[in-house]
C-alpha cells in the first residue's frame, strides 16, 4: 500500500535521475496509451467514409450522435448496472472469503503462498471457463439451472440470462485479485489491536464494523478504484470470449459498444468519441472517489 | 472484592514449549504485584492468560471468587495496556478511551464525564481530539492508561508499559501510575523486566525464571531473603558476588555450594575478613563506585564503595562481612537457612 501521508509531504527533488528510471514506464503509457488516446481524441471530430480513403472535420457530430441514440443510452444504463453489480459482488464475496480465512491463517502461515495462486487468471480465461461453464452442449450450470424447466436459462438468446453469465465470470475473474489485497489488509491490521478490541467491546460484528473494517479502509477503497476500471473497461474480454460472435441484443457494455461500432461497423469516428466519453467518465469517477471518499479513508 | 487467584496454571504452546510451568499466585484485593523476569521467562503469556486472550493448557483463575478462566475475555472484568500501546489508530484519543463503554451501553453523557475525568488525571484533556498518530510516544501511553482507566475495571493489566519511553518520562510515569492506582484501589498486575521499576512500585513481587514462579514477596522480602539462586542474582544492581564455600573463614549450613553476598555488604570493617585480593576495575558513578576485584584463586568480586574512596587499579581488595549479609544455596538453588 502507498503511504499517502508520507506522498503528500515530498517534495520534489531537481535531480534528473529519478526521471531516468521511470522513463521506460512513461514510453510504454506513452505509446500504449496517451497516443492512441490523443489518436481517438483526434479521429472523435472526424467523420471518415468507411474505406478510409477520405476524412471530413465535423466538430461534435459525431457526440451529439451518441447522445442522441436511444441504443446508446441504454447500453449506458446498463454498463452502470454492471458495472455496480460487478464491483459490489467482487469486493463483497473477496471481503467474506478473506475475513474467513483471516482467522485461520494467524494460527498457521503454510498456506499462503498458495493463495495466491489464484492472481494469474487473465479476463479472457475466466471468460473460456465461464464459456465452457454455461455451454448449452457441455456446461454443468447450463444443465443445473435448466434442470426441471423446458429451456428456461438460455444465455445465448435471452440478454438477462446472458448477463447472469458475464456477471458471474467477470466477478470470478477479480475475486481472486481482490482476496489478495484484502488478506494482506487484514494481515497488515496489528494483532494487539484486535485483542484490545476483544477486551473492549463483546459484539464480534460490531467489533468488525468498527475497527477491522475502517483499518481496512485504505484497501477497500483501493480496490474500488481499481474495481470499477476493470467493470468498465476489462471485462470486455470476458464478454468477447463468452461471445465470440456478439452477446443477445442488451447484454453488451459500453467498451464492447466501441470495440462493435468502430471495428464491426467502420464507424471510426462515433466509435472514437464513445471512447472518448467513456474515458472522461472514468476519469470523473476516480476525482470523485479521491475527492470524497478518500477523505474518509484512515492511513495509518 | 477483586482477589485474583491463579491455582497451578500452565501454558503449552504448540505441544512444546512450557511457556508458564504451574504457576499459583493470589494478587489481594487493590494489591499491585509486579510480574518481573528475564526475557521469554512467560510473563506476557502469564498476563494474556489471565486476560482471556491465551486459553490455560491447565489450572484454574478466579476473580472475586468466581471462576474467571472459563468466561470470554471481552466478559471479563479486565483492561489491559498493550507493551506497545494498541490504540485504534483511526479514533481519536477521545473516541480510544470511549469505545469500551460505548460497547457496554454507557450513556453518552456518561461516557463524556467519564473520559474527561481521566483525561484530567493523565493531563490528556487538550489532546482528546488527535488521533494517535499525532501523539508522541508518552501521550500515546497516557492514552492507553486512560482507556484502561475509564472502564473502572476489577483488574488492571499492565505489560511492560513503559519500556519505550525515555528515562525522564518513565520515572515520572512510575510514580503517576502508582499514585493512580493507589487512588483507585484497583488490583493491577505489572509486567516488566526493570527490576527498579518492579522494586519501586509493587506491594509484592512475583519473580519467574522459564516459565515458573521463583519467588513470591514484598520488595525487600525477595532483597534482604531470595528464595533461590536465580532470584539472589537476578534482583539487586550490581549483581550479587557468588562465593565457594572454602573461601569462607567460617562454617556453613550442610548442603551449601554456593554462598552469595551483596557487593553493598561487603566492607571493610565486617568481622569476618575474605582473603585479600587486588582491583582490576573501579566504575565511578559518583556518589558511589563498584569496585572489581580478584581473589587468590581467580575468584572475581564486586565491591560497592563510597564515592570518595579514592582507590587506584591494582590496590589491594581486603574487605570483610557480617554472617547475616551471607546468602546460602544448595545444589539446586535453593535458599539453605543459616
Ligand atoms: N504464540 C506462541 N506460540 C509459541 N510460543 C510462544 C507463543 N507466544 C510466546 N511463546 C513462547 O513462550 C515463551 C514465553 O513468552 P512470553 O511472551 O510470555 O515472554 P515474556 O516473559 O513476556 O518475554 P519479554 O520480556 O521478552 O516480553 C517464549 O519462549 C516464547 O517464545
Ligand atoms: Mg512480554
Amino acid at each position: 500500500m502507498p503511504q499517502p501521508a508520507l506522498m503528500k509531504r515530498v517534495q520534489f527533488s531537481h535531480s534528473p535521475i529519478p526521471y531516468l528510471f521511470v522513463l521506460p514506464q512513461i514510453l510504454i503509457i506513452g505509446v500504449f496509451f496517451l497516443w492512441p488516446s490523443l489518436e481517438a481524441f483526434r479521429l472523435s471530430f472526424f467523420l471518415e467514409d468507411p474505406w478510409g480513403l477520405s476524412n471530413q472535420f465535423v466538430w461534435f457530430e459525431n457526440y451529439i450522435t451518441i447522445f442522441e441514440d436511444p441504443d446508446y443510452q441504454s447500453v449506458f444504463g446498463s454498463t452502470v448496472v454492471f458495472s455496480v453489480v460487478v464491483t459490489f459482488l467482487s469486493i463483497g464475496i473477496a471481503l467474506l472469503l478473506a475475513v474467513k480465512v483471516d482467522g485461520l491463517l494467524r494460527f498457521s502461515m503454510q498456506y499462503r503462498p498458495l493463495l495466491t495462486w489464484a492472481y494469474a487468471v487473465a479476463p479472457a480465461v475466466a471468460g473460456l471457463v465461464a464459456r465452457f461453464l454455461y455451454s448449452p452442449q457441455i456446461g454443468p450450470l447450463y444443465d443445473w439451472l435448466n434442470a426441471g424447466t423446458d429451456g428456461w436459462f438460455e444465455p445465448r438468446l435471452d440478454p438477462m440470462d446472458a448477463w447472469l453469465v458475464l456477471i458471474s465470470g467477470s466477478v470470478w475473474k477479480q475475486i481472486s485479485v481482490n482476496f489478495i489485497f484484502i488478506l494482506a489488509g487484514l494481515q497488515a491490521i496489528p494483532r494487539t489491536v484486535l485483542e484490545a478490541a476483544l477486551l473492549d467491546n463483546p459484539n464480534g460484528g460490531r467489533r468488525f464494523l468498527s475497527i477491522t473494517l475502517p483499518l481496512l479502509a485504505p484497501t477497500l477503497f483501493f480496490l474500488l478504484v481499481i474495481n470499477i476500471s476493470y467493470a468498465v473497461f476489462e471485462t470486455f474480454g470476458v464478454i468477447d470470449t463468452v461471445y465470440p460472435f456478439g452477446p443477445p441484443a442488451g447484454a453488451e457494455t459500453l467498451v464492447y459498444k466501441v470495440y462493435v461500432d468502430g471495428f464491426k461497423g467502420a464507424d471510426l469516428g462515433g466509435s472514437s468519441a464513445q471512447s472518448v466519453i467513456l474515458m472522461v467518465i472514468v476519469l470523473a469517477l476516480t476525482m470523485i472517489q479521491f475527492k470524497y471518499i478518500e477523505k474518509r479513508v484512515h492511513y495509518t | 472484592m477483586a482477589r485474583l487467584e491463579l491455582t497451578n496454571i500452565s501454558k503449552v504452546f504448540a505441544g512444546q514449549t512450557r511457556a508458564v510451568d504451574r504457576v499459583s499466585l493470589t494478587v489481594e484485593d487493590g494489591e499491585f504485584v509486579a510480574l518481573l523476569g528475564p526475557s521469554g521467562c512467560g510473563k506476557s503469556t502469564l498476563l494474556r492468560m489471565i486476560a482471556g486472550l491465551e486459553t490455560l493448557t491447565e489450572g484454574q483463575v478466579d476473580l472475586a471468587g468466581m471462576r474467571l478462566d472459563t468466561v470470554p475475555p471481552s466478559k471479563r472484568d479486565v483492561a489491559m495496556v498493550f507493551q506497545n500501546y494498541a490504540l485504534y489508530p483511526h479514533m481519536t484519543a477521545f473516541g480510544n478511551m470511549a469505545y469500551a463503554l460505548k460497547n457496554r451501553g454507557v450513556t453518552r453523557d456518561a461516557i463524556r464525564v467519564r473520559v474527561e475525568q481521566a483525561a484530567q488525571l493523565l493531563q490528556l484533556t487538550e489532546l482528546l481530539d488527535r488521533k494517535p498518530s499525532q501523539l508522541s510516544g508518552g501521550q500515546r501511553q497516557r492514552v492507553a492508561m486512560g482507556r484502561a482507566l475509564v472502564r473502572e475495571p476489577q483488574v488492571f493489566l499492565f505489560d511492560e508499559p513503559l519500556s519505550n519511553l525515555d528515562a525522564a518520562l518513565r520515572g515520572q510515569m512510575r510514580v503517576e501510575i502508582r499514585q493512580l492506582q493507589r487512588t483507585l484501589r484497583i488490583t493491577s498486575v505489572f509486567v516488566t523486566h526493570d527490576q527498579i521499576e518492579a522494586m519501586t512500585m509493587a506491594d509484592r513481587l512475583a519473580v519467574m525464571n522459564q516459565g515458573r514462579l521463583e519467588q513470591f514477596g514484598t520488595p525487600l522480602e525477595i532483597y534482604h531473603r531470595p528464595a533461590t539462586q536465580f532470584v539472589a542474582s537476578f534482583i539487586g544492581s550490581p549483581p550479587m558476588n557468588f562465593l565457594s564455600p572454602s573461601l569462607l573463614p567460617i562454617p556453613l549450613p550442610e548442603g551449601t555450594v554456593t554462598v552469595g553476598i551483596r557487593p553493598e555488604h561487603l566492607t571493610a570493617e565486617g568481622a569476618h575478613r575474605l582473603p585479600a585480593g587486588h582491583c582490576l576495575l573501579i566504575e565511578e558513578l559518583g556518589s558511589e563506585a563498584i569496585v572489581h576485584g580478584q581473589l587468590p584463586d581467580n575468584q572475581m568480586i564486586l565491591v560497592r564503595v563510597a564515592g570518595d574512596h579514592r582507590r587506584v587499579i591494582g590496590d589491594s581488595v581486603d574487605v570483610g562481612f557480617d554472617v547475616h549479609h551471607l546468602h546460602c544455596f544448595d545444589a539446586q538453588g535453593l535458599r539453605v537457612e543459616q
